[in-house]
């Protein structure tokens, strides 16, 4: 201690006992106090015991043989049968433990096998009924009078709706994460978040792009381009980088649109501040886009017993 | 000799009995194991040093088993208890370690 406290400092060390005998080296209080666990590793009672015996034997002439009282050896023997009694039954129980935590781990692999088999069938089941149903459309609209012009609409609103899978020729956008994407400064900017993946898919449409989709998932209307805590998800399904958004649109415009619109600068803008990496390029092979989720259809309905608004100076007139 | 004999018949007594711990004793249980283990290779140092007694056997063996048991307990209380279990099994590693030294140097003379 460097500290030198006057005599009513109440830090001062209570050295009266250091100046009295040798003062020791000053020592490492944690490795003194290990020293000292090590020193009396056996119990000091033993020694002390052992003395106490050495002297009565000295005093009475020979008295009994050391550890040999009547009931000793036996009660030593019940205490090291109670130890042995204790490591008995500690190994059963955590061998019945350990096969508890491995039996239910073995129930949860089974169940999650089996959950992931049932969501195959009912995938494969949602297939049957998607080809059902394009086959009796297809059969309904044969034998009606204006069904090439319906079979036509339903195209087209298909490809705008996301609804069915299309192929055509477009543009490439690669999106990825910074080289380093902690680096870049605060927290983790160099990530591709959400948002860019956003301005990207509304720069394509703004650049004239028909159907977008980002790793193989749709951009449909219902579709959500969202952060869930590092991974995006799009469609609820997890995509990594690199984000290859592909969009189907005139390949000699599409690049250069997009470019120009809110999602290019935007792009441009982070690649610089954050250091993410992008890629445009135009596809002239014909690119298959699957069709995206189509998730419970929901339609508006008049609440019961409001008629409709004839009041006047409410909505256009 | 009997000591050898009562810890082999007690192993094998706490196998065969097949007793369930019940639950709030369960963090207790290798506490009390790792401090009778303790108490027992003191006690066999002793004996191989020739300064054994049994009372001071049965004595530190009961106290020690109990006191390590009462600090886990309290520590859970007081909601350290993982952390106070470590300092017990510290404490109690390093003797255990310390006497075994001792018991192989007095063994093998190394």
């Amino acid at each position: 201690m460097d500290r030198r406290g006057g005599p009513s400092d109440p830090l001062r060390w209570d050295d009266t006992a250091v100046t009295q005998t040798p003062a020791p080296p000053r020592r490492d209080p944690a490795r003194s106090l290990l020293e000292r666990i090590g020193a009396e590793a056996l119990n000091p009672s033993y020694a002390a015991a052992h003395d106490q015996r050495a002297r009565a034997r000295g005093e009475h002439g020979p008295g009994p043989e050391p550890g040999g009282r009547p009931h000793g050896t036996l009660l030593t023997a019940l205490v090291v049968a109670l130890v042995g009694v204790l490591v008995g039954v500690l190994v059963v129980s955590s061998r019945t433990q350990s096969r508890q935590v491995e039996s239910e781990r073995d129930r949860l692999v089974a169940l999650a096998a089996q959950q992931r088999a049932e969501v195959d069938r009912l995938t494969e089941q949602i297939a049957a009924r998607d080809a059902e149903v394009a086959r009796l459309s297809e059969q309904t609209l044969a034998s009606e009078a204006a069904g090439s012009v319906r079979a036509e609409q339903i195209a087209s609103l298909g490809v705008a709706s996301a609804v069915t899978a299309v192929s055509g020729p477009g543009a490439l956008v690669v999106v990825e994460d910074a080289a380093d994407p902690t680096g870049a400064g605060t927290e983790d900017l160099g990530r591709v978040l959400d948002i860019d993946l956003q301005q990207v898919v509304n720069g394509l449409w703004q650049a004239g792009a028909e159907a977008v989709a980002i790793n193989g998932e749709r951009i449909g209307a219902l579709t959500a381009i969202r952060s869930a805590e590092d991974v995006v998800l799009v469609n609820y399904v997890p995509v990594v980088s690199p984000y290859e958004v592909r969009a189907i649109g005139d390949p000699r415009t599409l690049p250069t649109e997009f470019l120009r619109s809110d999602g290019g600068a935007w792009l441009q803008a982070v690649s610089v501040s954050a250091g993410l990496r992008f890629g445009i390029d135009s596809v002239r092979d014909d690119m298959l886009l699957p069709a995206a989720p189509v998730g419970q259809l929901r339609y508006a309905t008049p609440a019961p017993g409001s008629g409709p608004v004839t009041g006047s100076g409410e909505g256009p007139s | 000799m009997i000591p050898v004999l009562g810890l082999v018949a007690g192993i094998v007594l706490g196998i065969v009995l097949d007793v369930t711990v019940p639950a709030s004793l369960q963090p207790y249980l290798p506490i009390a194991v790792v401090a009778a283990m303790d108490a027992l290779l003191g006690a066999l140092r002793a004996t191989l040093e020739g300064v054994f007694d049994d009372r001071v056997f049965v004595v530190s063996f009961v106290a020690n088993v109990l006191l390590a048991m009462l600090i886990v307990f309290v520590g859970d209380l007081l909601g350290v208890g993982t952390q106070l279990t470590t300092a017990v099994v510290v404490v109690l590693g390093i003797r255990i370690f310390t006497n075994a030294a001792s018991i192989r140097r007095l063994l093998l003379g190394a």
